[in-house]
């Protein structure tokens, strides 16, 4: 695909879609009354602290239950149906991650951070509405269509030692859950691709547009998510609806224009957060909306620190101006500046724990086109510096010990500058309590002594039963089932920092049970911290548009705040993987001495013992028997008698021992004459 | 060995008891040591049989009322009334805690704990109680240290009797002035306190005890079957026999050496010399001993194994009813010794081969080694049917040996006994190069191991190497006994046989 | 008369069965040879691992583009890939590949679709998908669907040695590997021609076994040669194509899908010198001529129409499709069994639970005895209680036997 040929391949699916359009609206006619299939294609843009920039793309594509089995399918890939017809999908999420969302700088309280900040590799959990005992053969078969479909191997998660079935810990608990994770997974191109093929107008036209390869793989944080829920039972001849979120978040760098980076060194400018723009971080720009889809939006989100900053800012810069600080003028003030004027402003409500609310800028896709693209910018005038609202309790997890023979992980949570901000909310009562989840699963090489787990509050250890209200443990089977711990912890508000360990003992595989690279170690998989008595949502006035725009209902639907902990790599003992065969026939061997020996020694009787001594003393002529036999002598500790060695028998030997001459010639002769 | 044991015996002349106290003593500074010298968690002392931690790790899955075994796996709240529930929960949770259970069931099986139920239910509660100001596993230590004193006293008494036979043999085949003119016998030691001192100042036996293993434990049921039996104590012998073999499979072959010793005493020259020595003169009249193969013995041996394997398998069914009963303790004990699944490595060979066989190979191996214990049995049974302690020593030595999860307890335990036959095996070969080998290995494979696991700068083959060496000893040591004690019958028959001329042959 | 009549319908009997017998034979036998050219397949594999290999996967990956370049769709091209250099971290160019240092050519454009990566690209799945046994839940994207009609080129690139090739720096594929499954492949009708293309070391040792007919192999160098990468990229600041290879592409990089060069000629084109390496050519298996075969009969998806007057080789192509229907159908049964089967052993599980159950419940008194004792966990206290029970009872019974 060079660039030269995008526009007329652009324009040629245009004209398709036109087309492609009317007839839909023909089909409308017919099946009257039902709702159609829809897709909506949005676009958030948010500038982050750290002189980067956020894009989270957010396609939703919806399939209405139909009466009719073997549907025809207008916009709604036909792949995704027949998966979730097939294999019973209640729920399924998929996500491949590459890099790690940074919790501190990027926020964690927000729903993008919450609910769209992945594992790094790929996660999958899915929930069947099948009978209990098929949930795993089900489970099988998606993950080998999905590593089909994907170009990826999620095949690997068939085998039980990697999945497993989470109770309650994980949000949407029910019975029939699985989960698993891999975390080495590579992401690439080959994944991306699949899934945009996954949207009406692939990556042709729409702002799909923007997702050019190089230029997301070269940022910081790679997400893409495809989330799915269908709704209504598939069974009884009914298609089930279906609704099918993907979701792209990428944390970019922008690249600076030179002039720029030139004024940059200006002792004023130092701080002043880098200015980008659409063409500037991807390289492309929104040449129109995709034609099939619904509503097409873009978004540039300040989240509630930055806008709390501007204000104040603000404030400081105009005494006069006390109270004209609305949001209608705000975009238009001297701090920042916005390349396109927004079509409209979402303001949050303002939710309970937090100073202010933050701000959406709507632009509207469809006014765009060909001839006048899209190119959204930002550009700072004056330096800002704010901090994203992060989640009540940093989460962290790391080894300790030494040595390949045991370890422990740890898990600390230290608490963020957050919390003088919604203790707010929990100041009233006395011993107010913060629950926190956890859930980890540990692979069955890592063997984990459960009796063994500590928790610190404040650097103090506690009883593990005044912290840990519920726990729900099933230990690790030897390549059978990973180890899966749940727990539900106590905390006091006041906490500072909380740490739990557990010690572990690290297996030893089988040698075929090694990868090729097996030195590099083994993954122990990223743990859930979760904050059930916090959501990560917010409120936006009520308003038809919020209601129609997915990404923004997405924002509005309460979910607890959640945090991945880090990737855990533990080197494990490697055997030697190049002699085998020296350990198989040394060890044979040693069974063999045992066995020989003993039932030699068992066999002897007298009268042939008798002639052994015999021969053994008229052998003892020379000077290594004689040394030996001193030697042995010694060992034994007794008085070492001189053979005395009858000379008659000597010649007896000695023909014996011409005999014996003759004969080892005579097959050597024998043997050489057989072989030539 | 041989010479140590004989160190042993000339100072145990003076006095036993000193020894023995000075033992316990030495045991109680080594378990005051800081963390037991993380002896605990050496691979030669806890393998997954015998580690003190997946006792623990068991005992607390009991507590949650999961399977010791993971059968199930549940899920609990704790709360804090019921306190009707108080002074029975209070070892449950490590603090004064009551809590309240809720199950929800599940398929698995864990791969923790492969020890006996009556152990958990017996040991759990010290894994967990504290004394304020002690090590913390003071009380579990004690009763190990108390498992290796009695079996000591057990092994002495056992040794006194064997000792009895012996003399009353010699002077029923009237060779004792012989042997004492011969100058071999001329001090009959006392084997019983040789092999009790051997056995209590073992170091293996010390860290086995110190190292917080359930092996003295094992090793004193093993004694106490031989005691029972050489004692002519029926239900104790079946008693021991039962315990031994559910704790760890392998003693299950004693039962030989055990209705060899209920059915004609214990050991003893060969009978042909009596029967040589009746057509002279009678012999039997004079001798206490019974050449005949008395039944009853037997049968009450086999009456009273069958109300033992009963109790204590009813024991084991109540106490594992909620966690998918008998069936499951056997397939993750039995089954887990039988098929080498836990690859970790020890002082056996095993672990490694397991580890580096092609799979498909891996059952025919499995059968291989098993059958390779059962070999034996039968030849040894034959020819030295008439010394079933001797017998019991050898056998003991083999499936310490050959077993999937051999540790030093179970060497320890052979050792002990071999003091038992000072007299009879005092010309074994290669003793001193068999003791600088036991020394050299014991003190290499801990250096190979740290080099391979917590440096590692070491191979796998270097540690693997010296387990080899360890088993080659091992073999070297059954031989030569097995050897030596054929040539002592051997020179009793030509003491006896040779009698009218004078005894020099 | 009768007798003769008799007779007469007794030969008739033995005559109908050979003409039958003599009628399928011949057809089978027609049916097999006439099996006209379906279809082209692609495997292409790259063997091996590690950043410092990033060459291998350039190899396969321009070998990939070519053969889509020349007609072949992604369905039908199983593409392994044992590694991950696009997105390795140490990639200087995230998302791309490049075969030379021109970046001109980005090997890894927007649509690359890989089918086995990293770890899955083991000797197992290489023979699997050769031979087309997979598990039934393997979906269709991963599996080598070719007909007996079907042309397959099959490219491997990796390190290499006497007779074997090495796979993930772990396991090996020997030449008698590769034979049986052409072997097995050739029993299957999975192919009608077959082109191994190797780029190891001693390349050509791997054909050694190779009995199957209308099987052509090419190798790289001969015994005991190494084959050489062709330059280093000082901006990857790795080598990035071997020399076989790129002579091959440079030879490619000419045609287009319409020109028919001979595979003489591609063979033609490879000159030891530039090579450093004598490229191997073992044609000994091959029917046809090298000079008429163009090199879209194998790298290209390029149809010659036959103008057939016979009915029966068209139904015989239908057949064989639509037994790829029925055996698809076949998995879709076969899931379907499964399910049913699990249900009954689940009931009879439940069942056998239940009589478990009143065993325990039946056979003995004591449980039942301590049921009525038995509150939450004071079981442990039964069996210490048993086992201090024990003692005594020891104790007396010794006692009274002696």
């Amino acid at each position: 695909m060079t660039l030269l040929q995008r526009p007329l391949l652009v324009l040629l699916l245009l004209v398709t879609h036109h087309l492609l359009q009317c007839w839909i609206a023909f089909g409308s006619v017919d099946e009257e009354g039902q709702k159609q299939e829809e897709f909506n294609e949005e676009l958030l843009l948010k500038p982050l602290p750290d002189r980067k920039v956020l894009a989270h793309f957010h396609f939703q594509s919806s399939a209405p239950p139909s009466t009719s089995n073997g549907r025809h399918h207008h916009l709604f890939p036909k792949a995704i149906s027949q998966l979730v017809q097939k294999f019973r999908v209640k729920e399924m999420e998929l996500s491949f991650t590459q890099g790690r969302w940074n919790y501190e700088r990027w926020g964690g309280f927000d729903p993008i951070a919450s609910s769209n900040a992945k594992p790094p590799g790929v996660e999958l959990w899915a929930v069947f509405d099948v009978p209990q005992h098929q949930v795993d053969a089900s489970w099988k078969n998606l993950t080998h269509a999905l590593s089909g479909l994907f170009c990826a191997s999620i095949n690997f998660l068939e085998s039980t030692s990697t999945y497993s079935a989470p109770e309650w810990s994980f949000p949407p608990s029910s019975g029939n859950l699985r989960y698993g994770t891999l975390p080495r997974e590579a992401v690439c191109t080959e994944n991306l691709t699949p899934w945009l093929k996954l949207l009406p107008c692939r990556d042709k036209a729409g702002l799909a547009v923007l997702l050019d390869r190089p230029s997301i793989y070269r940022g910081f944080y790679h997400s893409q998510r495809l989330h799915l829920t269908s709704t209504g039972s598939g069974s009884k001849g009914t298609d089930s609806g279906i609704i099918l979120n993907q979701a792209l978040t990428v944390v970019l760098q922008p690249i600076q224009p030179n002039g720029l980076r030139a004024s940059m060194d200006h002792a004023s400018e130092k701080h002043i957060q880098p200015s980008w723009s659409l063409s500037s971080i991807f390289g492309k720009q929104v040449r129109g909306r995709c034609v099939l889809a619904k509503s097409s939006k873009v978004y540039l989100q300040l989240d509630r620190g930055l806008v709390a900053e501007l204000k104040r800012i603000h404030k400081e810069n105009e005494k006069s101006v006390a109270n004209g600080l609305t949001s209608e003028n705000f975009w238009s003030y001297p701090s920042f500046e916005l390349s396109a004027n927004p079509d409209r402003i979402v303001i949050e409500e303002n939710s309970l724990h937090s100073k202010s609310s933050s701000i959406l800028y709507n632009f509207q896709v469809e006014k765009y086109s060909e001839s006048e693209p899209l190119d959204l910018g930002l550009t700072w005038k004056i330096p800002v510096v704010w901090l994203c609202q992060s989640a009540p309790l940093h989460s962290s997890r790391f080894l300790m010990g030494s040595g390949n023979e045991r370890g422990a992980i740890a898990i600390s949570l230290k608490s963020t500058q957050l919390r003088e901000g919604f203790m707010g909310a929990f100041a009233d009562n006395e011993r107010c309590e913060l629950r926190v989840d956890v859930f980890q699963v540990v692979p069955w090489y890592v063997k984990v002594y459960f009796h063994s787990l500590q928790v610190f509050i404040d650097q103090q250890p506690k009883a593990v039963s005044d912290v840990i209200e519920k726990i729900h443990v099933s230990p690790s089977k030897d390549k059978v089932s990973p180890g899966m711990m749940e727990m539900v912890l106590k905390l006091p508000c006041r906490v500072k920092s909380a740490a739990l360990t557990i010690e572990f003992d690290k297996g030893f595989l089988h040698i075929d049970e090694y990868p090729p690279d097996a030195n590099q170690g083994f993954d122990i998989p990223s743990a859930i911290i979760s904050f059930p008595n916090f959501h990560a949502s917010m409120f936006f006035l009520e308003d038809g548009s919020v209601n129609k725009s997915p990404l923004l209902s997405k924002f509005q639907e309460k979910s607890p705040v959640m945090s991945y902990t880090e990737v855990l790599l533990v080197p494990l003992t490697t055997p030697d993987f190049s002699m085998p065969y020296n350990v198989i026939t040394i060890t044979c061997t040693v069974f063999a001495l045992y066995f020989g020996s003993l039932l030699n020694v068992l066999r002897r009787r007298i009268a042939e013992e008798e002639r052994f001594l015999k021969d053994k003393a008229t052998k003892k002529t020379g000077q290594l028997p004689l040394l030996l036999s001193k030697l042995s002598a010694k060992l034994r500790g007794r008085p070492w008698e001189p053979p005395h060695s009858p000379p008659s028998t000597s010649f007896f030997i000695s023909s014996k021992l011409v005999f014996k001459v003759i004969l080892v010639a005579g097959l050597a002769v024998g043997w050489q004459y057989y072989f030539s | 060995m041989q010479k140590m044991g004989k160190q042993k015996n000339k100072t145990a002349s003076f006095s036993f008891w000193n020894w023995v106290i000075a033992s316990i003593i030495f045991r109680l500074i080594l378990i005051y040591f800081p963390k037991n010298l993380n002896l605990a968690s050496r691979p030669e002392v806890s393998t997954p049989l015998t580690s003190f931690r997946r006792l623990a790790e068991g005992y607390w899955l009991k507590q949650l009322s999961m399977s010791p075994y993971a059968g199930f796996s549940f899920c609990f709240f704790f709360f804090s009334l019921c306190p009707t529930f108080f002074n029975f929960f209070f070892i449950l949770i490590r603090q004064k805690k009551e809590m309240y259970l809720i199950f929800l069931v599940f398929g698995y099986s864990g791969s923790m704990y492969h020890g006996s139920p009556l152990l958990l239910s017996l040991l759990g509660p010290l894994t967990v109680k504290r004394i304020e100001g002690q090590p913390n596993h003071l009380l579990y230590s004690l009763v190990s240290v108390i498992a290796d004193v009695v079996s000591a006293i057990l092994i002495r008494a056992t040794g006194k009797n064997l000792r009895l036979a012996y003399l009353r043999s010699l002077e029923s085949l009237d060779i004792v002035q012989q042997t004492k003119a011969s100058g071999e016998f001329f001090k009959i030691l006392s084997p019983g306190d040789a092999a009790a001192l051997i056995y209590l100042w073992n170091p293996f036996t010390i860290v086995a005890c110190v190292g917080l293993s359930t092996s003295p434990i094992e090793n004193m049921a093993v004694i106490l079957c031989l005691y029972g039996a050489c004692s002519r104590l029926v239900p104790l012998a079946a008693f021991g026999w039962v315990i031994a073999t559910h704790l760890s499979l392998y003693p299950a072959i004693l039962i030989i050496p055990v209705i060899f010793l209920l059915g004609c005493g214990p050991d003893a020259p060969p009978r042909k010399l009596f029967l040589q020595k009746n057509n002279k003169e009678e012999v039997l009249s004079k001798s206490k001993l019974r050449l005949g193969f008395s039944w009853r013995p037997i049968t009450h041996f086999a009456f009273w194994a069958l109300l033992w394997s009963a109790y204590v398998l009813v024991l084991c069914g109540i106490s594992l009813k909620q966690f998918g009963g008998l069936w499951e303790m056997f397939k993750s004990t039995y089954g887990f010794i039988l098929t080498v699944e836990d690859l970790s490595p020890n002082i056996g060979v095993l672990w490694y081969f397991f580890a580096e066989v092609f799979d498909f190979f891996r059952n025919f191996f499995l059968i291989v080694f098993h059958v390779n214990i059962l070999f034996m049995i039968m030849p040894l049974a034959i020819r030295l049917h008439h010394r079933p302690c001797f017998l019991a020593f050898v056998y003991i030595a083999i499936f310490s040996m050959l077993k999937s999860y051999p540790s030093v307890g179970d060497s320890a335990l052979y050792l002990g006994l071999l003091g038992w036959f000072v007299n009879e095996l005092a010309d074994i070969q290669f003793s001193f190069f068999l003791f600088c080998g036991y020394v050299g290995v014991s003190l290499l494979s801990p250096v190979m191991h740290t080099l391979w696991i917590w440096r590692g700068t070491g191979n796998a083959n270097f540690y693997f190497a010296t387990a080899m060496v360890y088993a080659c000893l091992q073999i070297i040591l059954v031989v030569e006994g097995v050897s030596a004690m054929l040539n002592h019958d051997r020179k009793l028959r030509n003491l006896a046989t040779s009698k009218p001329q004078d005894a020099k042959s | 008369m009768a007798t003769f009549i008799n007779s007469k319908t007794i030969f008739r009997l033995l005559v109908l069965p050979c003409l039958l017998l003599y009628s399928s034979i011949a057809h089978n036998s027609s049916s097999v040879e006439a099996t006209m050219h379906t279809n082209n397949w692609a495997v292409l594999v790259c063997t091996s691992r590690f950043w410092f290999n990033y060459r291998h996967m350039a190899n396969t990956l321009s070998l990939y583009r070519t053969v889509k370049r020349l007609g072949i769709p992604d369905e039908r091209i199983i593409l392994m890939l044992a590694d991950d250099m696009a997105c390795n971290t140490r990639n200087k160019y995230p998302a791309q590949v490049f075969n030379n240092e021109n970046h001109r050519l980005n090997l890894y454009g927007d649509n690359v679709e890989v089918d086995y990566r990293g770890y899955e690209v083991t000797v197992e799945n290489f023979l699997r998908v050769l031979t087309g046994r997979h598990e039934t839940s393997v979906p269709r994207s991963k599996r080598l669907l070719s007909d007996e009609g079907s042309h397959i080129l099959l490219y491997m690139t990796g390190h290499g040695g006497d007779e074997f090739l090495k796979f993930q720096d772990s396991e090996e594929l020997q030449s008698h590997d590769l034979a049986d499954a052409v072997k097995q492949m050739k029993e299957k009708l999975r192919f009608k021609e077959l082109l191994i293309m190797v780029d190891t070391c001693q390349a050509a040792t791997l054909f050694n076994q190779l009995q199957s007919p209308g099987v052509l192999a090419i190798g790289s160098s001969m015994r005991g040669e190494n084959s050489y990468s062709h330059h280093l990229d000082s901006d990857v600041g790795v080598s990035v194509v071997d020399r076989f290879t790129y002579y091959t592409l440079a030879f490619f990089e000419r045609l287009n899908i319409y020109d028919n060069a001979s595979l003489s000629s591609l063979f033609s084109s490879y000159n030891p010198s530039m090579l450093m390496s004598t490229a191997y050519c073992r044609r000994d298996l091959y029917q046809r001529r090298l000079e008429e075969v163009p090199v879209t009969n194998f790298f290209g998806s390029v149809m010659e129409t036959i103008h057939t007057d016979a009915a029966y080789k068209a139904l015989s192509r239908k057949d064989s499709g639509r037994f790829k229907a029925q055996m698809s159908l076949d998995q879709s049964v076969h899931h379907h069994e499964r399910r049913t089967l699990i249900n009954v052993n689940d009931q009879d599980e439940i069942l056998n639970t239940k009589a478990e159950d009143q065993q325990g419940a039946s056979t003995c008194p004591f449980t039942s005895f301590y049921e009525k004792l038995r509150k939450g966990e004071n079981v442990d206290s039964l069996v210490n209680y048993g086992l201090v029970a024990m003692l005594p009872l020891l104790g007396v019974s010794s006692w009274l036997f002696q």
